[in-house]
């Protein structure tokens, strides 16, 4: 890998990590595209990733370093009390029930489904799948929506992360159990199974990057001694590390801005059109 | 408070997973694991927290006197 693809593909990461469209599926098809021959499937591949997945859980824990900070004491006192008093304990134990389903199927099969399905043309086709994911969500939520009210009243009559129940909680982390074939999004499977539970788009969102946090940050720091064998360019790798998290930090933002009245419909459209182009581009 | 059936068993599990991550990280049993490598340090930590939150569980289970 030359120095300016590890850049674009750190920056590729962090852009497409928290964006509803796949970060791993647009790493698997796009090197293909553009006929670049280093292989994701090489073991040497491994600590790139590793330290991509660590500058976007940076971003995101820098983004939320406040929320992060209540729920860990949250869980704590809840934990210790053996009872949940006030929304952020609430939140914390609703995100780990969240997390327990991708974190134990990621732990078990991730190196499986990988193996199976990480070719380029499954990936474009799964692309695809996701952008009806997203689209379908939305199409559901439509029904639940007031028809005449303006988006701000629309979104104001759904609720909070805190409101979820723990069995919402958990259905919405299974959602991320999609995320292991790759071009299925994680955080779009997660926004579209909030939705579905009936949160508004943001907290959808932001309960989408706090459920990620976690899963994204042990994936990396679990690898951590991957950096350390014989001939890894660590500079280089922790440059594109730096670029995976300010594109992630950026994105978050835009997203948590977006779905303030957004919806996943322009992400599921872009997730067709780019799934139908890698498939025709990769005959 | 005193414990329930529930109680008991989320501790029972709690001490099995502990085992489990034990075993794990000796390099004992590898289901699942990459058989390359000698120890499974992944899977130990990944058992290590589910034991910690079958504890979390089971100090949830445990029965309360009504509030009040």
């Amino acid at each position: 890998m030359t120095a300016a693809q590890a850049l674009f593909m750190g920056l590729l990461q962090g852009a497409t990590e928290l964006f509803p469209v796949s970060s791993l599926g647009h790493a698997v098809i796009v090197p293909s595209v553009f006929h670049w021959s280093f292989k994701q499937s090489d073991p040497s591949f491994l600590p790139f990733l590793v330290l991509l997945h660590l500058g976007t859980a940076t971003a995101l824990l820098i983004l939320y370093w406040r929320q992060w900070l209540r729920i860990v004491t949250g869980f704590v006192r809840a934990a210790l009390r053996g009872r949940i008093q006030g929304e952020d304990e609430r939140l914390a134990m609703l995100l780990v029930v969240g997390t327990l389903p991708a974190g134990l199927a990621g732990l078990f099969f991730q190196s499986y489904f990988k193996a199976l399905f990480a070719n380029p043309r499954a990936a474009a086709a799964f692309l695809i799948v996701n952008g009806l994911i997203l689209l379908g969500a939305e199409v559901l939520r439509r029904r639940a929506e007031r028809r005449q009210a303006s988006r701000t009243e629309q979104e104001a009559a759904f609720r909070p992360a805190e409101a979820l129940s723990f069995k919402a909680a958990l259905l919405v982390g299974a959602c991320q159990v999609g995320a292991l074939f790759p071009g299925i999004s994680r955080s779009g499977a997660t926004m579209a199974g909030g939705l579905l539970a009936g949160l508004r788009h943001q907290e959808a969102a932001r309960f989408s990057f706090l459920l990620a946090t976690p899963v994204i940050a042990a994936a990396g720091l679990l690898e951590v001694p991957e950096l350390f064998k014989p001939g890894i360019p660590l500079g280089l790798y922790a440059a594109a590390a730096v670029l995976s998290g300010a594109a992630a930090y950026g994105s978050a933002r835009f997203l948590i801005r977006w779905f303030r009245v957004g919806r996943l419909d322009p992400y599921g459209v872009y997730c067709l059109l780019a799934g139908s182009a890698g498939l025709a581009l990769l005959r | 408070m005193r414990g329930t059936p529930i109680t008991t068993a989320l501790l029972l599990l709690a001490v099995v997973l502990v085992v489990v991550a034990f075993l794990y990280a000796l390099g004992t049993i590898g289901w699942f694991a990459n058989p390359n490598d000698v120890h499974h340090y992944k899977h130990a930590a990944a058992f290590f927290v589910l034991a910690v939150l079958a504890a979390v569980g089971a100090n949830f289970a445990r029965d309360r006197p009504a509030a009040g």
